[in-house]
């Protein structure tokens, strides 16, 4: 375990000096990632400047809702979210072959290969919007910020399993580069809280394809709202976990190294 | 060869990515769906039917029209002149009869008339299909006019930023910064006279909003076609000043245009 760790934090690091090689183009690269992000922070300025705003929810409790998702999202995308994109490109040149020969797991081989030095902007990003809102928020308790970083790790957990599912439906279908769009569609879902929605969207996106254990669940719990969601959300998690490992590791016996 | 020889040609190159197009076109009814339930939340907290002067139906029809305005004006220039240059392939382009503005102006006519048909319409029927109660009947004479309109500046505006890349070379980061700038000033995000005066004002000075907004608050009927309200409310001023922005910006390019030429090596790596 340790070994793997060591491996995974020099990875990282590799991938961050390689961008360092370009440092202004690396700055501005980090600045647009955040700044790309703030796309649902702007909305919901604009909803609560015009309007009252979502029911229940005052504006720094949504900002926090969607800091939170950015936290959560940041991590996933630049930890292991690319490998999807790294998918793509090893598929289509037919180098995957350099991955499995290499004497250790290869989703983990490959999950160091793919780190995203870009979206570690995003996850900068997300903890300080998330300070910024939570100072503006009273009567935090340290039980209720607990429970809400617990969810938070489920919500890792949740893009994880979306990460083997796209990554093996691009095993099985090469250049598909849309699958991007369907990730942010999804993760649209997540930046809102899930009072919004009507009974059966609740249900779908906290028991089956559960995003709002990423931020809605969090957010709740760190306002000392705790209930059945967060354990029905985190079976769902662990399920689509193993459900995506089998598929993944299911999918790459197939791989036939011809590139595409 | 001829000018429709070109954009044929662009055409075709077009059709061999329609899986692509057709991909994001079923993404369309998601993020709309998504889209109504967030804006009906607002609405139905809200004591008022109207938000800036928008209902429910015409705040998700400014959004169904702005992004199928911006699907139809959507432009690749700038992260293809990058590539060019950066590749030294430009030099190509140098040996050719026509210039590259306007080979790229004939490929932006050929893949976005292409995009009507697989992505633009069928957004727009899907919508129907399924939102049809939250569509908004508009204008459409001037909108059409308007977005021909828009698609000359946006043209122009992609192109400036792709032209950077003869200073910078590399200019990834920079145009997806600026194109965030873009739509957000353009209104693609949020209509732009929800954004406090002080916003408004500085986005005024822009020709973005001329991109998306403008066109769509045409459709909406923001402008009246009659002239007796003054011309400055009518629909003639916002044309006239697209009009005024493609002449500015066409001059804009040439004169950009022939210094970065110059500074181009043609070594590219």
């Amino acid at each position: 375990m340790t070994s793997a760790i060591k491996l995974w934090i020099k990875s990282a690091l590799i991938h961050i000096a390689f961008r360092m090689a370009y440092r202004g183009e690396y700055f501005i690269s980090l600045v647009s990632m955040f700044v790309l992000e703030l796309v649902g922070p702007i909305f919901t300025y604009i909803i609560y400047y015009n309007s009252p705003g979502f029911a229940g929810w005052t504006f720094y409790q949504v900002l926090l809702l969607q800091g939170i998702f950015l936290t959560v999202k940041g991590f996933s995308f630049m930890s292991f979210m690319g490998i999807v994109w790294h998918s793509n490109i090893t598929l289509q040149r037919g180098e995957f072959d350099l991955t499995l020969i290499k004497p250790r797991n290869p989703l983990f081989m490959f999950i160091c290969q793919s780190f995203d030095a870009e979206d570690t902007a995003k996850f900068i990003g997300g903890l300080l919007l998330s300070l910024y809102a939570i100072l503006h928020i009273p009567a935090v308790s340290l039980s209720g910020l607990l429970i809400g970083i617990v969810a938070m790790i489920f919500g890792v957990g949740f893009f994880f399993s979306l990460a083997l599912f796209f990554s093996s439906f691009i095993f099985r279908f090469i250049r598909s580069m849309r699958v991007y769009d369907v990730l942010e569609a999804i993760a649209m879902v997540g930046y809102y809280p899930k009072s919004i929605y009507p009974r059966f969207a609740g249900t779908l996106f906290t028991a089956i394809l559960p995003i709002f254990i990423v931020a809605a669940i969090p957010a709740k719990a760190i306002f000392g709202e705790v209930d059945i969601d967060i354990l029905i959300s985190a079976v769902s998690v662990i399920v689509l976990i193993a459900l995506g490992l089998y598929t993944w590791f299911s999918t790459i016996k197939k791989y036939s190294s011809a590139g595409g | 060869m001829s000018y429709c020889g070109i954009i044929k040609g662009y055409w075709k190159e077009s059709v061999a990515y329609r899986s692509e197009f057709l991909m994001s076109v079923l993404i369309v009814p998601f993020r709309f769906f998504i889209l109504i339930i967030i804006w009906s939340a607002v609405y139905s907290n809200s004591a008022s039917d109207s938000i800036g002067g928008y209902s429910l139906s015409s705040m998700i029809t400014y959004f169904l029209i702005s992004s199928l305005v911006f699907t139809f004006i959507y432009d690749t220039i700038a992260e293809e002149l990058e590539k060019e240059i950066k590749k030294g392939n430009f030099l190509v382009f140098l040996l050719k009869p026509f210039s590259y503005v306007k080979l790229g102006f004939l490929k932006k006519i050929a893949n976005r008339s292409f995009s009507v048909i697989i992505e633009v319409i069928p957004i727009l029927l899907l919508f129907l299909l399924f939102f049809r109660k939250y569509f908004v009947m508009g204008e459409i004479g001037f909108f059409t006019i308007s977005v021909l309109f828009s698609f000359v500046i946006s043209y122009f505006i992609y192109l400036l930023i792709g032209m950077i890349a003869f200073w910078l070379i590399n200019i990834r980061s920079l145009a997806w910064l600026m194109s965030f700038g873009i739509q957000l000033s353009a209104g693609l995000y949020v209509p732009i006279d929800l954004f406090p005066p002080v916003i408004r004002s500085f986005f005024n000075f822009l020709p973005f909003q001329y991109i998306t907004f403008v066109p769509t608050s045409i459709y909406l009927g923001k402008y009246s076609a009659d002239l007796s309200a003054g011309f400055v409310s009518s629909v003639f001023f916002p044309l006239l000043i697209q009009i005024m922005w493609i002449f500015g910006l066409f001059v804009l390019t040439i004169i950009v245009w022939n210094r970065a030429k110059k500074r181009f090596s043609g070594v590219g790596a």
